[in-house]
């Protein structure tokens, strides 16, 4: 195959002014990166539970750490924003909310939105734990 | 002689779409599970994992979930990467998708049984 030529690769960040539905573009890009390793953990939390306390209680101990809270955060985050952002492009798959002023309405809903919902989740966590 | 095809095309969309559209309820219940459990000792776990109503929706949260990553970064993957380290990239996708989705199965299957 031969060697394709050096062309920019998108989304062209340099070229365009930012709109709050390009921000949200890719951002839901973003944390579903997060949320690929937020599952990745997810799995080795079931892993480690089933191989027993032993091999548990270093994982417990990391989550409830300040390190732990911090990706707690990142994933009740990301996890909020993607929900949210994903519904949209379902909607935007039956046609409708396409045009520019109403997608950076919804935009800016779905950025103020999806940390609304995270600290929520990260507050009823917390509460929960004491 | 074929061409080597390296996008998904139909089939690619409607998993992604499929898979949203059912993560969307679970993502629901795993918000609560997370609530429930961060930071819970093991017997917590342990006694939540092998209820089989949560088991059961674990393993369909973490099967569409792989389903539904791989087809997101199969994307990332084709849009950044050419050649040989696409190809690489893509086992190694494939490679989390199935480990991730093995691994939970097997614990899940571990703690019910």
């Amino acid at each position: 195959m031969a060697q394709a030529p050096a062309r920019p690769t998108s989304p062209h960040l340099t070229i365009w002014r930012w709109t709050a539905s390009m921000a949200t573009s890719i951002l839901n890009r973003a944390t579903a990166i997060a949320l690929y390793s937020g599952t990745v953990l997810l799995a080795l939390w079931i892993v480690l539970a089933a191989l027993g306390p032993q091999a548990y209680a270093p994982f417990a101990a990391l989550m409830r750490s300040p390190l732990g809270l911090l990706a707690l955060f990142g994933y009740a985050w990301s996890f909020s924003f993607h929900l949210l952002a994903g519904t949209r492009y379902l909607y935007f798959d039956t046609g409708r909310g396409l045009h520019p002023k109403t997608a950076n309405r919804t935009s800016w809903a779905i950025i103020v939105g999806s940390f609304a919902l995270a600290a929520g989740i990260v507050a009823a966590a917390m509460l929960h734990r004491n | 002689m074929s061409q080597r095809v390296s996008h998904p095309g139909a089939g690619g969309f409607i998993i992604q779409r499929a898979t949203s559209v059912l993560l969307i309820p679970l993502s629901f219940w795993l918000v609560w599970t997370v609530v429930r459990l961060t930071g819970a000792d093991h017997e917590a776990a342990r006694a939540f994992l092998s209820s089989p109503v949560h088991a059961a929706l674990m393993a369909a949260f973490v099967g569409l979930s792989a389903l539904h990553m791989r087809g997101g970064m199969a994307d990332v993957i084709l849009d950044y990467s050419d050649g040989t380290a696409r190809q690489v990239l893509r086992l190694l996708n494939t490679i989390v998708a199935i480990a991730v989705t093995a691994g939970a199965w097997w614990g899940l299957f571990t703690l019910a049984f």
